[in-house]
């Protein structure tokens, strides 16, 4: 200890015993050190899109036929959007095909275009929409809530027709 | 089974978050403190609820929390490591009028954070009239003045 400004040290009371444990403290600061370094990490894969929306997790997958976007990681009860491009066929309608168990894990909240019917054949869930005439390309926007963590796959193809191979949809929803 | 499920997860990670934070982070130094608060609490509200309104919902989580606070608090009694992991240690950052400097970096308090708690506690003006400052548990600063003539 310096002595430079105490001169009237023996005036004065005994030093307060405080409580204190400097190598806790050393050790806190330490870890408290890395747990901002992970929290830094977590943010920016945050950032990237490892927890939901973001360049990691968004996927397009498909060809002229039939394509689809969504995003890789999603939420528990949160909303999700998937966003279809499908090529009408000869009787002017769009069957997408999704696999059962896949479609059964999500709450769907709403379908554009209202589709025409649903059948369920095999494994799959057929939506059906009824397209007019001349129609190149249809646009078909579903928002769901994903209901259970965990990873959630299935696959999406067009009901009937074998020559276009189903789309694989792999997701992993957070809690 | 969910909503304990909930509100174990959201106490831990609070738990876990506000001791990396350090002890001073929310202490309610700046008003911004207590917004920063405000915000958190609003947006930890809804995951700790779900989408279940219900009012058996909130007994449940409200049951939790309190039940892991005092599960907490008798394992604090019991163990005096489990009481430093998860309260801290009081730390003096001011003895026998000599600032310890390398402890106030590495907590980021300052000569004017010490000097603000030494005036609103005690009406103390300078450094020289303090004896011991101590970085309490809660975040606060407490301050033992110098009685020695002069």
């Amino acid at each position: 200890m310096p002595s430079r400004k105490q001169p009237a040290a023996s005036s004065k009371p005994p030093p307060a015993r405080i409580l204190e444990d400097l190598s806790f403290h050393r050790r806190l600061w330490a870890i408290q050190r890395i747990g901002w370094v992970v929290a830094l990490v977590v943010i920016a894969l945050a950032l990237a899109g490892l927890f939901g929306s973001g360049p990691l997790s968004s996927v397009r997958a498909g060809d002229a036929a039939l394509a689809i976007e969504y995003d890789r990681f999603v939420r528990r009860d949160a909303p999700t959007e998937f966003r279809i491009d499908a090529r009408p066929s000869a009787e002017n309608e769009v069957r997408i095909a999704f696999t059962r168990d896949y479609l059964h894990s999500l709450r769907i909240d709403s379908i554009l275009p209202y589709p025409q019917r649903v059948e369920t054949i095999a494994d799959d869930v057929l939506i059906v929409f009824r397209v007019g005439p001349q129609t190149p390309s249809v646009r078909i926007t579903i928002n769901a809530m994903p209901l259970h963590a965990g990873p959630l796959r299935g696959n999406v193809r067009i009901g009937g027709d074998a020559s276009v191979p189903p789309i694989p949809l792999n997701q992993f929803v957070w809690p | 089974m969910e909503s304990v499920v909930r509100a174990v997860a959201v106490y831990l990670f609070l738990l876990l978050v506000f001791r990396l934070a350090g002890q001073r982070t929310l202490a309610q130094i700046t008003t911004f403190d207590l917004v920063l608060l405000l915000i958190i609490s609003e947006a930890i509200q809804q995951a700790l609820i779900g989408n279940d309104n219900s009012m058996i919902n909130a007994a449940l989580v409200v049951l939790t929390l309190a039940g892991l606070n005092v599960s907490l608090s008798i394992l604090k009694q019991r163990s005096k490591q489990a009481e430093k992991v998860l309260e801290d240690v009081p730390l003096v950052l001011v003895a026998e009028g000599r600032l310890l400097r390398d402890r106030m970096d590495k907590v980021r308090v300052d000569e004017d954070d010490i000097l603000e708690a030494a005036r609103s506690n005690h009406g103390l003006e300078r450094l020289d009239q303090i004896r011991y400052a101590v970085l309490e548990r809660s975040g606060d600063i407490s301050i033992i003045p110098d009685r020695s003539p002069g």
